[in-house]
C-alpha cells in the first residue's frame, strides 16, 4: 500500500515541469492532469514498478456547465497488487472535447471510452471503433450534456433530420462493414 | 500465465483462419440464454467463432441523467432496478458514496443489518446464476432448486421491506427501520439449513457430472493478465487464482470486522467460476452467522436531521422535527460539494456511484460502474476460436444483468 503522498512525489519526480494538481478529499485522490500528455501519463501509471495501476474501472465524462473548464474526462484507476487507487480527471475543450484514447494502455477503456462519447461527445483520438454503445446509431445529441434536457417532451430527434439520419443508415446494412 | 499449458492448442481449436465460407448469425436480443436483452452477432466458419460483437442498449432507460433531476434519496429505488437480482448491494454502493461526501457514520447495528442484507442478496444471485446457467447448458432441473430456495430469501427481504426484488431498502445514513420481530432467527435458521442441506445438494447435482464437467471444464479460458487489462472483476478474476475481493481489500461497511476467505481458483475457465461461487454461498453464509451473533442493539439509522428523516413519533411532538421532515422531503438533503467514489463488492464484481456534488439538493452527476458491463466486454477474447454452444456457457459463467449493462 502506497500513501497518497509518495504517489504524487513519485508522479512529480517523473513528470518535473508539468502543470497538475493533487486533490485529496474524503479519503480518495485525485489527479487533475493536462489532456495533452494523458497516454504517456497513464503508461506510466501503469508499468511503474511502484505504482502498477493495472486495473481501469471506469472512463466517465463530467459537465459542470456554467463553470470553467466545463467537461472533464474522468478516470478510476486501481492497482490490484498495490491495493492503492486515484482517480485522474482532463480538463477538455468546451468547443471541441477532443483527448487521446488510452484502449492502447488498456483495453478495457474500449467500451468505456464509447459511453463517454454516446453520452457527452467527447472525441477519444486514436479509437478503434468510436461510435454510439447505449443510445442508437441514429441518435442526435449526447444525453448527460447539461443542455440536454431530461424531460422526454424535449427529445431533439423528432425532427426532419433524424428521419433523413436514418433513410441513409438503412443503406449501410451490417456492423461488420465498418471494420473490415 | 494462468492458463494450463496446452489448453489452447487442442485439435480444432485454433485462431488461424483459410476459408470465405463465413457465415454471420444473430444470437438474440430475444434469445434465451442471452439472460435478457443481450444480442451478440457472431462471425462464424463452420461452428467456429471468428468474432462476437455485442449490441447493447435495448434496455437503457438513462438512469444516470434522470439521477441529476431527482433529490439525492429518490435515485436509491433506480439502484435497485439495475442489478434487480441483488439490490441491496447496489442500495449500498450509492448509500456508501453519498454518506462519505456527507461524512456521517451509521450506527452499529446499521451496519451489521445491512451487512447481512447483502451477504443474502448475494446469496440471492448466485441461486439465480447457478439455476439459470445449470439450465442453459442443459441441467434443467437445478433451476427448480435454487430457486425454491431463493424464494426463501425474497420472503425475508419481503418481511424486512415489503417488497421482494425492488427492495428500496437502504437510505442514505443507515436503513429506514429496524427488523420485524422473529426476522433474525428466520435468517438464522435459513443459514443452517441452505449450508448443511441445500449448498451440498446442488453439488451432488453437479460436481462429478460428466455432461457438466464437458461443458464447463477448459471452456471460457482467459489469463490473468488479459481479465485485469480488460477490466474483469469479481468471481470471474477470483476463479484465476486473483484475491481481488474489496471486502477484504479496501474494506468498507465493517467487513474488516469479520472472519472469512476469499474463494480463488486455478486459472479461469467457466468450471472454475461455478466452483469459486459455490465456495462464496458458504463464505456468505459464515458472514451471516458472525453478524447474526454480534447484532448489536439501538439505531438503525444515524441520529441527525438533517441526514434522515425525524422518528415517526417526534413528528406529532415536535414543530422542529416537522420542519426537518419538510425540508428533507422537498429539497432532499445537502450533501457538502465534492465527488466520491467507494468501491463495493457487488455478487457480479465492483459496483460503486460515483458522485458529484455542488453542495445543493440534487447531484450534478452519478455514474454508476456497472460490474456485468466491464465483465461482458472479456466476451469476445473468451469465445474466439471456440463453439457457438460454448458461448452460452460462458455468457452463464459471467453472470451478466442487462437491465445493469444499460441501465
Amino acid at each position: 500500500l502506497t500513501g497518497f503522498r509518495e504517489i504524487s512525489e513519485i508522479i512529480q519526480g517523473r513528470f518535473q515541469g508539468t502543470q497538475t494538481e493533487f486533490i485529496e478529499a474524503n479519503g480518495e485522490l485525485t489527479i487533475i492532469w493536462p489532456r495533452e500528455t494523458i497516454v504517456d501519463f497513464m503508461t506510466f501509471m501503469r508499468d511503474d514498478e511502484r505504482l502498477r495501476f493495472d486495473l481501469l474501472l471506469d472512463i466517465t465524462g463530467l459537465d459542470l456547465l456554467p463553470k470553467k473548464p466545463r467537461f472533464y474526462a474522468v478516470y478510476n484507476i486501481h492497482s490490484v497488487l498495490k491495493r492503492h487507487r486515484v482517480r485522474v480527471r482532463s480538463a477538455l475543450d468546451e468547443e471541441e472535447p477532443e483527448i487521446d484514447s488510452v484502449v492502447s494502455v488498456w483495453p478495457a477503456a474500449n467500451w468505456h471510452e464509447r459511453e463517454t462519447y454516446d453520452m457527452f461527445g467527447f472525441r477519444f483520438k486514436g479509437h478503434p471503433d468510436l461510435t454510439r454503445i447505449l443510445m442508437p446509431d441514429t441518435w442526435i445529441g449526447h444525453p448527460c450534456r447539461k443542455d440536454y434536457s431530461h424531460l422526454p417532451t424535449h427529445f431533439p430527434n423528432t425532427s426532419d433530420e433524424h428521419v433523413t439520419i436514418i433513410r441513409e443508415k438503412e443503406e449501410t446494412p451490417w456492423p461488420f462493414d465498418r471494420e473490415r | 500465465l494462468a492458463v494450463r499449458p496446452g489448453a489452447l492448442n487442442q485439435p480444432g481449436i485454433t485462431t488461424e483462419w483459410a476459408g470465405e465460407n463465413r457465415l454471420v448469425l444473430n444470437m438474440g436480443p430475444q434469445h434465451p440464454s442471452t439472460h435478457g436483452v443481450l444480442r451478440l452477432i457472431l462471425e462464424l466458419d463452420g461452428e467456429f467463432i471468428i468474432s462476437c460483437k455485442p449490441v447493447l442498449g435495448y434496455l437503457h432507460t438513462g438512469m444516470d441523467k434522470q439521477a441529476e433531476s431527482k433529490i439525492w434519496q429518490h435515485f436509491i429505488p433506480m439502484t435497485d432496478r439495475m442489478d434487480y437480482l441483488s439490490p441491496w448491494t447496489n442500495n449500498l454502493a450509492f448509500c456508501l458514496s453519498v454518506e462519505r461526501l456527507i461524512g456521517c457514520e451509521v450506527p452499529e447495528r446499521g451496519v451489521f443489518l445491512r451487512v447481512i442484507l447483502c451477504e443474502l442478496s448475494r446469496i440471492a444471485s448466485h441461486l439465480v446464476w447457478l439455476g439459470t446457467h445449470a439450465m442453459d447448458i442443459g441441467a434443467v432441473g437445478m433451476s427448480l432448486y435454487t430457486f425454491r430456495e431463493r424464494e426463501q430469501i425474497l420472503q425475508i427481504f419481503e418481511a424486512q421491506t415489503g417488497a421482494r426484488m425492488t427492495v428500496n431498502g437502504m437510505r442514505i445514513g443507515g436503513l429506514p427501520h429496524d427488523v420485524p420481530e422473529g426476522w433474525t432467527d428466520r435468517v438464522q435458521k435459513f443459514v443452517d439449513e441452505f449450508e448443511t442441506r441445500h449448498v451440498p445438494d446442488y453439488d451432488r447435482l453437479l460436481r462429478k457430472n460428466p455432461m457438466w464437467l464437458m461443458r464447463t471444464k477448459e471452456v471460457g479460458i482467459m489469463s490473468r493478465e488479459d481479465l485485469i487489462a480488460w477490466g474483469v472483476t469479481g468471481p470471474c478474476l477470483r476463479a484465476s487464482g486473483v484475491d481481488y475481493d474489496l471486502r477484504k481489500h479496501m474494506p468498507y461497511c465493517g467487513y474488516d470486522r469479520f472472519d472469512f476467505d476469499i474463494p480463488t481458483g486455478e486459472y479461469s475457465d467457466v468450471w472454475n467460476r461455478y466452483l469459486c461461487r459455490m465456495e462464496e454461498m458458504h463464505q456468505s453464509c459464515r458472514i451471516i452467522r458472525q453478524a447474526l451473533k454480534k447484532l448489536p442493539g439501538g439505531r438503525v439509522i444515524v441520529d441527525d436531521p438533517l441526514v434522515a428523516l425525524p422518528d415517526r413519533e417526534k413528528l406529532h411532538k415536535s414543530m422542529e422535527s416537522m420542519i426537518h421532515h419538510f425540508k428533507l422531503v422537498s429539497h432532499g438533503i445537502q450533501v457538502p460539494a465534492g465527488e466520491a467514489y467507494v468501491p463495493t463488492e457487488g455478487s457480479k464484481g465492483e459496483i460503486g456511484y460515483y458522485v458529484v456534488s455542488d453542495g445543493g439538493g440534487k447531484p450534478v452527476r452519478v455514474k454508476t460502474r456497472p460490474p456485468s458491463f466491464c465483465n461482458l466486454q472479456a466476451i469476445e477474447q473468451m469465445v474466439k476460436g471456440r463453439l457457438v454452444a460454448d458461448v452460452v456457457a460462458v455468457i452463464g459463467s459471467l453472470d451478466i444483468v442487462l437491465g445493469e449493462i444499460d441501465r
